[in-house]
């Protein structure tokens, strides 16, 4: 019995280590056929310019005046790479101001301000959201697995993405 | 200890200095207003009880306070400033260092000024001046501001005492010899209790019409004292309260630090900080002018 126990546990832990590995890099499709994976990543903050009087004075400046922090750049991704992974990337390499936590409980990142605009700044509503091909996906930035082709935007919202037009994630 | 001429002056003049001396450190988040406060809180402190006591009473701060500092910037990292990032792409921002800073600062200068209160505003002075308004809250202040010292030194006299008798040769030893110590503390401070309650109604605690006997009273030096020190505030809290000194430290250090309003109010802040060590310094100098004499 107690040799059972003992070979029970053993496969317990082994199979806990299997699941710490890295999510496995499947392969996605490159669908133009070029040999390559690309996605565009934007970040706006234009749902902000209408709402300027909500924010501290001293972020204010902070705001472009066309409400785009990054307009949208092609990036090449690796297979398996999430949203954050792009995200990061491209993000440092153009020197853009980015704060994350990590949000264990949901298994994912979570973007606590870009460029120094920060979540609820604009009023306890307000906050950062991505969409995917214009569908925000409800999902955490670092759970969402990129598609070749996919066009990224990070937007700010003011109150829960109804100012984007996203749809409100069911609970 | 020195016993400086401030401590002399009437409770209410010491009470209002401390009010806005601790209000003004804890809520004004200026950084030249907060190293103002802690040079003089430090400089006073200094005086109070020398560079002995000064090193022992806020020594251990220093290490507290640069950890404090240096904390802020690892999980805030606000700022447009970026120095470099940290392993996980986070970037270590000079506005997130500047504001670790000087959160450090006020906090080290509260604590520093509390320690300056608790040696010039004794508890004889709590009840002198509250002993009218709240007269059971200021008893029970007082009385447990005098039960903590007195606990430990009761302890500390047991676990002599047991050490004496019997030394402890292994852990197991020690613990069990702190153990009983601390249970018959524990007892001692219970029986105390009901001895001290004893004693109070025995000498007629809570009978009607009883004052309480103080020497203080209000004199000519304590009103322009007050007085002083009433303008050097308004002086140092009116430009905040019209916004002349508002300084931001996210998303990037910004605010007027050295306008002619300013360095006004610097100057109204600094002589309320030193009122006391002003005092001081000027009955000391009396004090040595007048012995010289003799």
């Amino acid at each position: 019995m107690k040799h059972v126990v003992k070979v029970l546990i053993f496969v317990l832990v082994l199979s806990l280590f299997c699941g710490c590995g890295k999510a496995d890099t499947a392969k996605v499709a490159d669908k133009n056929g070029d040999g390559k994976l690309t996605c565009t990543l934007e970040v706006r903050c234009d749902t902000l310019l209408d709402s300027l009087d909500k924010l501290p004075a001293e972020k204010v400046g902070l705001i472009p005046e066309n409400g785009l922090i990054l307009t949208a750049t092609e990036v090449e991704f690796s297979g398996g790479d999430s949203v954050f992974d792009v995200f990061r990337k491209v993000l440092r390499e153009e020197k853009i101001h980015f704060e994350y936590v990590d949000a264990s409980a949901y298994d994912s990142v979570y973007i606590e301000g870009i460029g120094n605009l920060y979540e609820f700044d604009c009023g306890p509503q307000s906050g950062w959201m991505f969409s995917v091909n214009d569908v925000y996906p409800g999902l955490g930035c670092s759970t969402y697995t990129l598609a070749d082709g996919d066009a990224i935007v990070f937007s700010y919202t003011c109150d829960l993405g109804a100012d984007l037009g996203a749809e409100k994630v069911d609970e | 200890m020195n016993k400086d001429a401030f401590s002399g002056f009437h409770p209410a003049v010491n009470l209002a200095f401390f009010v806005a001396a601790l209000g003004m450190t804890m809520f004004i988040q200026q950084p030249v207003y907060l190293l103002i406060s802690m040079i003089s809180g430090c400089a006073y402190l200094l005086y109070l009880q020398g560079k002995k006591g000064f090193l022992r009473q806020v020594g251990y701060l220093a290490p507290i306070l640069i950890l404090m500092a240096i904390m802020n910037p690892m999980f805030n990292h606000e700022g447009v400033t970026v120095l470099w990032y940290l392993h996980n792409d986070n970037p270590v921002t000079v506005e997130a260092i500047c504001f670790g800073l000087a959160s450090a600062v006020m906090m080290g200068a509260s604590i520093v000024w509390f320690n300056c209160c608790n040696t010039v505003f004794t508890s004889d002075k709590i009840i002198y001046l509250f002993g009218r308004v709240i007269p059971a809250l200021s008893l029970l202040i007082s009385m447990t501001l005098r039960f903590v010292p007195q606990f430990k030194n009761f302890l500390q006299s047991v676990l002599r005492t047991q050490k004496a008798m019997h030394k402890p040769e292994n852990t197991k030893e020690k613990l069990q010899q702190a153990l009983s110590a601390f249970s018959a503390t524990v007892s001692w401070a219970m029986e105390q209790s009901i001895i001290s309650a004893d004693s109070m109604k025995s000498r007629g605690y809570g009978v009607q019409g009883r004052t309480a006997f103080s020497i203080y009273t209000f004199e000519k030096r304590d009103g322009i004292a007050l007085g002083i020190l009433a303008l050097l505030c308004a002086g140092a809290a009116f430009p905040h309260l019209f916004g002349q000194m508002g300084f931001a430290y996210y998303p990037s250090l910004t605010g007027e630090l050295l306008g002619p309003v300013q360095i006004l109010a610097y100057l109204c802040y600094g002589g309320m900080c030193n009122l006391p060590l002003i005092i001081d310094v000027m009955e000391d100098r009396k004090w040595n002018a007048l012995r010289s004499k003799i």
